[in-house]
Order: C-alpha cells, then structure tokens, then sequence
C-alpha cells in the first residue's frame, strides 16, 4: 500500500470540502439575501403606500398628524431592518446582494427625508429630521469608533422621544447621486456628521443632554 | 463584499488544517490494522546511553527501569555520563556501578550545557552495534527494546527508532495536559511513520544504530534539540527514522507552567536551528525536504502570522471599545443596547461555519485517536483536559513561539 498517496488524496478531499463550502455559502448568502428582499419590497410598497397618501391628501382629507405618523412607522420600520440588514451585510462574503439591498435602503432613506421636508412645509411640524450620514465599511479606527458612537447617542435620543424624532441613518460612500447631489449642499468635508433639521450639524462628541436640547429647541 | 486579507489568511489557515485532518484520517484508515505492528527481532548487544546533568533524584529509578527491561542481561549495558553534576548523580551511578558489571559511568570533565556531547561520549565508549539514547528522568517499558530493535534489525535503511513517549504519573492538571498532548503527538507521529515522515526521536527512549551515527557525524552538540536534529541529519543522509506504537517511555513531565514555558522555548530555539541549518535541502532528500522541512517553516510561519493577526485584531478592537466607552461615558449615553439587537447578536459567516465544523472534526480525530491507542494509562484523559488542551494550550503555543525566536534572535538561549 502506497501511503504516500495520501498526500494527493488529502489534497483533492480538502480542494471538494472547500468548494462545496464555497457552494453553500454562497447559496447561504443568497437565501439571506432573498430573505432582506421581501422584507425590502414591503417597505418599497410602504413608501409608496405613504407617498400616494400624501399626494392625494388634499383630496381625501389627509391630515398632518397622519401623514406624519404615516412617515414615523416608515421610518422605524427601516430603521430596525436596515439594523437586521446591517447583520446580515457583515457576514457576506461571496456576493453583492445585500450590499445592493442596502443602497436601495438607502435610496428609501433619501425618499423619506425628502417626503418629511415636503411635510414640513405642508404641515406645521412638531418632529425634528435628524439625518446620520455615515461612511459605509470603514477601516479607520477613529471614524469607526465615532460612528458607533454616534449611533448610541442616536438611538439613546430616539428611544427618549420617540414621536419627536424622524431618524435616518444615510450611508454616503455608496455613490448614489441623490444621496451625492443632497449632502453637497451643506459642505461637509468629514463623517461621522448628524443633520438636524437641515440646518444645524454635529460633528464632534456632544453630551447627549446638550445634543437633545440642541436637537428639540431647534427650528 | 468579498475577502478581506485577514479572512484570507484565516480561509488558508483552515484550508491547511483541513489539508491535515484529511491526511491523518487518510493514513489512519489505511494502516488501522498495522499500526500497533513491530517486526520480529534477535538478540543483539545493545548499549545504552544515558546523558545525566543534575538527575541525583531520579538516576537511580532510571536505571532500576533500564535493568529491569525484558532484555537478555548479557546483552545490555548502560552507560551513564554524567555531564559535571553539581549535585551527587555521580556518586548515586558509582553505586550502581559496583553492584552491576553493565552499569558504567563516565564523568564529563566539564560541563558541556547540553545532552549532545555527553551521549556522544557515551556512543564512542559503546561496545555494541546499537545505542539505545536515555533520558536520567525516563522510564521505559520493559518490552521497549524488543519491540523497537527489529526495525533497525530489518530494514537497513532505518536509521533510528522511537516509541510513544508517555508522561510518568501526571499529578497536577499541568501534568494532565501535557498527557493528553503527549498521547497525541504518539498517535499522529505513528500515522506520520507511515509516510517516513518521523521528524524526532526523542530523548527519553530511542535506539540507532552505532555505526549510522559515526557515519553522519553523531549528535549535534550546537544544537538545543539534538534529537530533531540528528534525525533530520539520518533523513537527509537516506536514512528513515521509525515509530513502534507498541510500547512507550514514561518521562517527567514539568509541573509547574516556568518549567513548561522553559522546555517549550528549548524545544523551539532547538526546532528553529535545525530549520534553518536544513532549509537548503527543501524539496530535496525525500520526506526530509518534500514533508519535513516545508511542514515545520510552515507551521512556524504560520504561528508567527496567526498571532499577529490575532494580535492587530484584538489590538484593534480594545482601541474602538476604549474609544467607543470613553465617548459614551463623557455623553452619558448607554454602553450596551441590549434593545439593539445589532450590539449582542451574531449572524454566522461561512468562515464561522467552516472554523467550527473545522474544530468539532478536529476534536472528534483527537478523541477518536485516544480512544483507538487504547493504551490504560491514555483511557484515562477526562473531558477537562481534553478540552483545555484543545482550546487553550494550543492557543498558547504561538506565544511560546514568539518568545523562543526572539531569545533566538538576541542569540540568549542554554539548556
């Protein structure tokens, strides 16, 4: 018996091991992927549910405090599965789905804090936008450690007042031009930055009791 | 998303240990029925040698084992050098000496700081054709000889022999570990006889043949590890190196973790000289330069590469945390939102997948392996140090690596 074969066939066994490990995880990521896809294409239905609402609000009596509990849910309902996504996204190895899932989140997050300015105006408001842009898989440890941070002190604030405040966390290096075209207009050079409001803008740590008086007395 | 580099490596890392497994588990169902097999053997002269430096406390029990060993008295004789003692091993020898015709001693006249030079004294004042090599803290079985000379007696080729080597009555969870360590080693060092990949005999009991080691220049006395070394040395002369899983020596092993780190670091100075000296015969004579040597680069590399993943990771985690709870406690924000699932949960990658399907095959081998050497004293082993030394002792190695080549480096080593 040539026992030196073994040497070839431990390679060979070992080649057939990792390609179907391969195999599998990649249908792995897609079944994680197909899964976000549902949950995405109700949330897709849920804006545009909310965006014809609001478009034909002059006609069916509509009221703000609908509309604006209309946006709320929308909101913390991607809020919460962009966080599921978030999971999923950091295990993906093999294949782009949930990364291009997580740029059509993005685009609903844009949608929704155009469709909030749009009620602002329409209605008189009593919620604060409170836009996150941050960067999207970042390796510098000083911006990761600023972002987590400041995603505490975001959902601390959310948490605390909860009907007070529209949240929308906005990746910006995933090169969508909307997302592009809306953050220029406000000369920010750095991220991790919070947009309250549209018009005032946190970059440096703040002590959530300054932040919250910062973000509820603003106007 | 795609592999970063640090996943890279660790998917090569688990390629390489699944590339081992399977080779393991190849071997193994090949020879199942053969690995307990020795050849028939005559009785030959056999002289043993026994280097001794500071034993008082144990030479005299190990040299009561050597003479009681199932062996022909007339065809035994052991040779003790002492290698300039400072405690009384040479007076406890001289009385062994005069009760026993073929019990001898030879006094070193100067300490030489290794084991190579006093068993090179003990192989040139040898009278018979084969040296059997002794540890002073050693206690072979008393079939060791018979079961291991047929193997040099049968095949020429052969250059020396070593059996399983067992630690002596384990008495502290230390010693409990490094038994299962050592019953390990035994198993899959016999699977690698298999493949004439045997890399060490070592110390405590091995057999050669004389004129073999006169012919390759006898024990290294520079290197820290002469019984890698003279192996590698019999390897690249032709020679093959067997194992007899058949019958095992039963050595002290350190009780206390500075006397285990001490040994590892000797163990590894000693591995690293003899790499580098032997580097050049890489793909070169046979299993020495086509398993041998690329097996031992390779695991020191990827040691060395392992941990300072390890290293940069944790490094970089402890400075995100340290960052991330100064921030929260100056903004008087919650440290864990347990509400934020994204903070507790764990979603499984395939490298996950992998590195855990990796580590239960792993650990069924090794229980399967125990179980199969059947051997009283290895049945044994309780769960506890199975698993200890499955998750944490092994994961120490790579420091012991670490600070074996840098004492290597600054050129700071003894015995």
């Amino acid at each position: 018996m040539n026992n030196k074969n073994a040497f070839w066939q431990a390679l060979i066994f070992t080649i057939i091991i990792f390609v179907v490990g391969f195999i599998f995880g990649f249908f792995l990521e897609v079944f994680r992927g197909d899964k976000m896809e549902l949950v995405l294409l109700n949330s897709e239905i849920n804006l545009l549910d909310e965006q014809l609402r609001a478009n034909t609000g002059d006609y069916f009596n509509i009221t703000c405090n609908e509309t604006k509990e209309g946006l709320f849910n929308f909101a913390d309902r991607i809020y919460y599965e962009a966080i599921k996504l978030e999971k999923y996204e950091n295990s993906e190895r093999f294949s782009e789905t949930l990364f291009l899932i997580h740029k059509r989140y993005d685009l609903l997050r844009m949608m929704l804090w155009s469709e909030s300015i749009k009620a602002k105006k329409e209605c008189t408001s009593d919620f604060h936008t409170v836009v996150y842009l941050y960067e999207y898989d970042i390796e510098d440890l000083g911006k990761q450690s600023k972002q987590v941070f400041f995603s505490r002190l975001l959902f601390d604030l959310k948490t605390k007042n909860p009907d007070k405040i529209l949240l929308i966390p906005l990746a910006v290096n995933t090169e969508l031009d909307s997302v592009n075209l809306s953050v220029r207009n406000y000369n920010i050079s750095t991220y991790p930055v919070i947009i309250v409001d549209e018009k005032k803008i946190f970059i440096d740590v703040i002590k959530f009791d300054d932040f919250e008086r910062e973000v509820l007395g603003s106007k | 998303m795609g592999l970063n580099f640090v996943e890279f490596v660790f998917f090569f890392y688990m390629f390489l240990g699944l590339y081992m497994l399977s080779f393991f588990v190849i071997v193994f169902l090949k020879n199942k029925k053969d690995l307990f097999n020795y050849p028939e053997s005559n009785v030959e002269g056999v002289s043993i040698v026994m280097p001794c430096y500071n034993e008082a406390d144990s030479i005299g029990e190990a040299i009561e084992s050597l003479l009681s060993l199932d062996y022909p008295k007339g065809k035994l004789e052991i040779i003790v050098v002492d290698d300039h003692s400072k405690d009384n091993s040479a007076e406890v020898v001289r009385k062994y000496t005069k009760k026993y015709k073929s019990v001898h001693l030879i006094v070193n006249s100067r300490n030489s700081g290794g084991a190579a030079e006093p068993t090179n004294l003990g192989v040139k004042a040898a009278r018979y054709d084969y040296i059997a090599v002794a540890d002073a803290d050693s206690m072979p079985k008393q079939d060791a000889l018979r079961k291991m000379i047929g193997f040099l007696q049968n095949d020429n080729s052969v250059g020396a022999v070593t059996c399983s080597v067992l630690v002596k009555n384990p008495e502290n969870n230390l010693q409990r570990i490094q038994a299962v360590e050592y019953s390990v080693i035994a198993f899959t060092r016999k699977l690698l006889d298999m493949v004439d990949a045997v890399y060490v005999t070592p110390g405590p009991f091995a057999l050669y043949r004389k004129k073999t080691l006169f012919e390759v220049g006898l024990f290294d006395t520079k290197n820290m590890t002469q019984d890698i070394e003279i192996v590698w040395r019999l390897l690249s002369y032709g020679y093959k190196a067997r194992m007899c899983l058949a019958t095992s020596v039963y050595t002290k092993s350190p009780s206390k973790f500075k006397g285990w780190f001490r040994q590892r670091i000797r163990w590894n100075i000693g591995g690293t000289q003899t790499l580098l000296k032997y580097t050049p015969l890489t793909l070169k004579k046979g299993m020495l330069g086509a398993f041998v040597i690329p097996f031992f680069a390779v695991s020191l590399s990827l040691g060395l590469i392992g941990l300072s993943l390890f290293s940069y990771l944790l490094v970089k985690r402890i400075l995100v945390t340290y960052f991330v709870t100064g921030y929260s406690i100056y903004a008087d924000v919650a440290l864990v939102h347990f509400q934020n699932l994204q903070d507790v949960t764990f979603v499984p990658s395939l490298l996950n997948y992998f590195g855990f399907a990796l580590f239960i095959l792993g650990t069924y081998f090794t229980l399967y392996g125990l179980a199969f050497i059947k051997d009283k004293e290895l049945g044994k082993h309780k769960v506890f140090n199975i698993s200890f030394y499955m998750i944490i002792y092994l994961a120490l190695y790579p420091l012991v690596l670490i600070v074996s080549l840098y004492k290597f480096a600054r050129g700071k080593y003894s015995w």
